[in-house]
């Protein structure tokens, strides 16, 4: 079956999707839904559309109704992966150190975002989207990207320079 | 790590841009699974057992409404509709996208073969048989083995094709060099056109297409088609064996197609879709 191969293809990045606008939420499933979803709306898919932005606004809107239909953040689900990947070059302890504190403060204050800057921090920083993807996939107007993306930055900036304790979970 | 937060919240826009890019490998993703219970395998089980559960009716998918997927249709799409065959890029073929539909029933692909095959250079005698097209007959045999009553360029510069090959229903035509009709330098061949029967369907292109091909919808005189420009980036043919192959990496180039009735017409060329539309409406 075609579609299965469609899917394998694009199911990394939806995975990611999903789990970036809903990091509590249950991101195969929203996956797993949204082609089955899709498969559905291929007829009507516009033709001259790339199939990759069109894919993942279906998954992003299956991460967001899984994400107000779960309520409230419950945790950090958003995190590193333990320490280094294979093929990365051993580095000095201390800045190993360095790196993974600047990981996790990263991520803790991104967590902490409100939802849309933390949707497009991760399309255009973390799944590399273009701006034209970025904005097709949150189904945003293309013309918005920047000045949201600037304002989810400054936002960050400040989540980053808040007060230790309001930001600090270990 | 107060300090670590205070570096980053003093960033400048790109230096935190950088910064998160640089973590961007790093964040922990939940699996998209390997086998066998990955999400493609379910998504498959899910759509073989029946159409869609959930209706779209809201939001984004609100718009997609309108059109009841029928369960015919959902099998229709479960075959395979687009069989892709090759390319310039390994040497076979016009830089022309070989493309072929499918129609509701599946079909099997000859283009697998062309990739094990030898691939001798085009002469008068052999134009298009390193394309992969099937068995070489003549016209009136085509016609018969196919079913199909064939029509044909009729603009006198073109004239009768230098070879013709049938399989399974589908016939292909194969023109050489002519005035107004460059030819592959690869294959030799300056015009080849399918005639079979299929349907073309939205559905049946929109799963293969991706970023840089483009689908401009034509008239063919009453008929209406596509024209592909671009390199589609995700096609895939069936092999004899009935393997899907992905076909992404090769070079595809333009195409025209569109169907009369139950039979469907596949140009392909190096002539640009004006010029490819003429052809095609000369066609008796």
């Amino acid at each position: 079956m075609a579609y299965e191969e469609l899917v394998r293809r694009y199911q990394d990045v939806a995975v990611r999707t999903a789990h970036l606008i809903s990091p509590d939420g249950d991101a195969e499933d929203a996956v797993q839904e949204a082609f089955v979803k899709a498969y559905g709306a291929l007829p009507r898919f516009r033709l001259d559309a790339p199939f990759r932005p069109w894919i993942l606004r279906i998954v992003a809107n299956e991460a967001r109704n899984r994400r107000r239909s779960a309520g409230r953040r419950a945790g950090l689900a958003l995190r590193a992966a333990e320490d280094r990947r294979p093929g990365d070059a051993a580095p000095s302890p201390e800045s190993a150190v360095l790196a993974g504190e600047t990981r996790a403060a990263l991520l803790e204050a991104i967590q902490l975002l409100r939802d849309e800057d933390r949707e497009i921090i991760g399309a255009r920083y973390f799944l590399d989207l273009s701006e034209a993807e970025a904005a097709e996939a949150l189904g945003l107007p293309r013309g918005t990207v920047k000045s949201r993306l600037s304002r989810a930055l400054a936002r960050l900036r400040d989540q980053l320079s808040a007060a230790d304790g309001e930001v600090s979970r270990g | 790590m107060a300090e670590v937060r205070r570096a980053l919240a003093a960033m400048d826009d790109t230096a935190l841009e950088g910064e998160l890019r640089e973590i961007a490998s790093a964040i922990a993703y939940p699996s998209a699974g390997s086998s066998p219970n990955d999400i493609a395998s379910h998504v498959r089980d899910r759509i073989s057992a029946g159409p869609p559960t959930a209706r779209p009716t809201r939001g984004f998918i609100g718009w997609l409404r309108g059109r009841p997927v029928r369960r015919s249709l959902v099998v229709a799409i479960a075959v395979l509709l687009i069989v892709v065959a090759v390319a310039g890029a390994v040497g076979l073929g016009v830089p022309g996208i070989r493309i072929l539909f499918g129609g509701p029933t599946a079909w099997p692909s000859p283009s697998a073969s062309v990739n094990t095959s030898a691939r001798p250079s085009a002469t008068a005698g052999t134009l298009g048989q390193s394309l992969g097209l099937g068995t070489r007959v003549n016209l009136e045999d085509a016609e018969r083995l196919a079913g199909l009553d064939l029509i044909l360029p009729t603009d006198p510069a073109i004239g009768p094709p230098d070879a013709a090959y049938v399989f399974a229903n589908r016939v292909a035509l194969v023109w050489g060099e002519r005035p107004g009709l460059p030819a592959d330098p690869s294959s030799g061949v300056g015009l080849l056109i399918n005639e079979f029967r299929g349907t073309v369907d939205e559905g049946y292109y929109t799963k293969v297409l991706d970023s840089d091909a483009t689908v401009t919808p034509v008239n063919v005189g009453d008929s209406s088609g596509y024209w592909i420009g671009g390199s589609p980036h995700f096609f895939f043919y069936r092999d004899p064996t009935g393997q899907f192959v992905d076909e992404t990496a090769r070079d595809v180039g333009d195409t025209l197609i569109w169907n009369d009735g139950p039979v469907t017409y596949r140009l392909e060329s190096q002539l640009d879709m004006d010029e490819a539309v003429r052809i095609a409406e000369s066609l008796r």
